[in-house]
């Protein structure tokens, strides 16, 4: 009798590190360990202002981030969502329902639903505009915003980090097909 | 199907590629019509991989596993769910069937799939595991009489079309579809009802080949759903609806498809194991 199988290998699927077009414009696939959706139900959301996850602040106005590690972006009116490159869900979870308290509210742990890729150079504001239907210049995009979108057609998640850096959350069976779009795209805005 | 992991929470699983649409259909309905609901719902399809299964030997397949999840016939009886680890990862074990066998579904997260089904197939070599397609699977159920939701069934078809009348009838409290369950017209006895038809030989018994009754010449009395050439029964089986089918058991039916045609036997709708002595094993 062979021994049972006692572990699994995880395997992302998706292409190891980044590309490098140019100085304007790289492409990668960012290590994320957790992703948790968190929703509100409607009294609970009037008080979303006092509400605290690990000590920071839910971000109030819709499709805006704050954060560093985790990342919590306000998706929609009852929605956040909260990424880590750090902690697992496993970690993040128990702060959440902590920081939720007795309020009505559902926690889910969607780790393994989504896929980071970092659009980053000058050019990626060109990139995004060749397939998303958001105005994402500075103007109107800024450096805290974040939307619920469409890319190539799929349904993402798109934040701005910086004036010249984008993530773009995008479901996983997904991933490897939008990466791919974005390299098309690339190589037709870089010579 | 509805799973219940807890007090308050279910997972609802839906036919393939319709996730999306039911997932928006559960939205529009706690937004627009019951906003009072504190009731929250979040897809997850694309966090579990997910792997079906099937056949007697299904049990001995997953002992090969490391796992603190009890799956014996009495801890995990049908349409039952367990929660745990299985090969080192958090996984949900599911007894449930689509094929009529002794059948186990197992969800662990995304990043874990690849590897499950490598080593799933490398444990399965004593077994002689195989994977099976859609192709497969949908003749595994129609031995069984498992319908298909859109195949078999359409925008008209009652839950007492397809022979759930009883169940719909038992449950108590308002839901969505009860005024329609009962006006008039649903509850006629003539309504296209869901049948087996078999045949030994029925090269007209195809899905789609529209049924007549006898003494019908004109017109259509219902037509074939689903129909295939069963290896296990040695004949052409099919699911029809047909007009007041029940109440026809016995009976014949002449079928029709463009310029071919054949008569066929009204069964019941499970054709194979109808005791479910594989399904609970």
């Amino acid at each position: 009798m062979p021994e049972p199988v006692g572990s699994l290998v995880a395997q992302s699927g998706l292409p190891a590190g980044g590309r490098v077009f140019s100085d304007a414009l790289k492409l990668a696939v960012m290590p994320t360990r957790a992703v948790i959706r968190l929703q509100l139900g409607a009294r609970s959301q009037k008080s979303a202002g006092s509400l605290r996850i690990a000590g920071r602040p839910l971000p109030l106005p819709i499709n805006r981030w704050n954060g560093e590690d985790p990342v919590i972006a306000r998706i929609s009116p009852d929605t956040w969502l909260l990424t880590s490159a750090w902690h697992d869900a496993d970690e993040l979870l128990p702060a959440v329902r902590t920081g939720c308290g007795r309020r009505s509210f559902a926690v889910t742990d969607i780790s393994d639903s989504l896929v980071t890729i970092s659009i980053e150079g000058a050019l990626a504001p060109a990139l995004l505009a060749r397939g998303c239907g958001i105005d994402v210049s500075a103007e109107s995009f800024g450096n805290d915003a974040c939307a619920r979108t469409r890319l190539a057609s799929l349904a993402v998640v798109l934040r701005r980090i910086a004036a010249d850096r984008f993530e773009c959350l995008v479901e996983r069976p997904a991933a490897q097909w939008l990466h791919e779009w974005m390299e098309d795209v690339a190589s037709g805005l870089v010579p | 199907m509805y799973k219940r992991q807890g007090r308050e929470r279910f997972v609802v699983t839906t036919t393939s590629g319709g996730a999306s649409r039911v997932a928006a259909w559960l939205e529009e309905w706690r937004q627009c019509e019951w906003p009072g609901l504190e009731v929250f719902v979040t897809p997850v399809t694309t966090h579990w991989a997910t792997f079906a299964i099937a056949g007697p030997r299904a049990r001995q397949l997953l002992a090969r596993f490391r796992t603190d999840i009890a799956y014996d016939w009495r801890a995990l009886p049908h349409m039952s769910l367990r929660e745990g680890r299985f090969a080192g990862v958090p996984a949900r074990l599911y007894r449930v069937s689509f094929s009529g066998e002794l059948g186990y579904e197992i969800n662990v997260p995304a990043r874990y799939g690849a590897a499950l089904w490598a080593e799933l197939m490398k444990a399965g070599v004593d077994f002689g595991v195989t994977p099976y397609g859609i192709e497969t699977v949908l003749l595994l159920r129609l031995e069984k009489g498992y319908l298909h939701v859109g195949a078999d069934t359409d925008g008209t078809t009652t839950p007492d079309d397809v022979g759930w009348g009883e169940v719909a009838a038992k449950r108590k409290g308002d839901f969505i579809g009860r005024r329609s369950l009962a006006r008039p017209d649903n509850r006629r006895e003539d309504r296209l009802q869901l049948v087996g038809l078999t045949d030994a030989n029925g090269d007209a018994l195809v899905a789609g080949a529209h049924l007549r009754l006898p003494g019908t010449t004109a017109g259509s009395d219902g037509w074939v759903t689903s129909a295939s050439h069963s290896p296990a029964l040695g004949k052409v089986i099919a699911l029809a609806l047909l007009r007041g089918g029940r109440a026809r058991m016995g009976q014949r039916v002449a079928v029709h498809d463009l310029d071919r045609r054949c008569e066929a036997l009204v069964v019941p709708t499970t054709f194979l194991d109808p005791e479910g002595k594989r399904l609970h094993a």
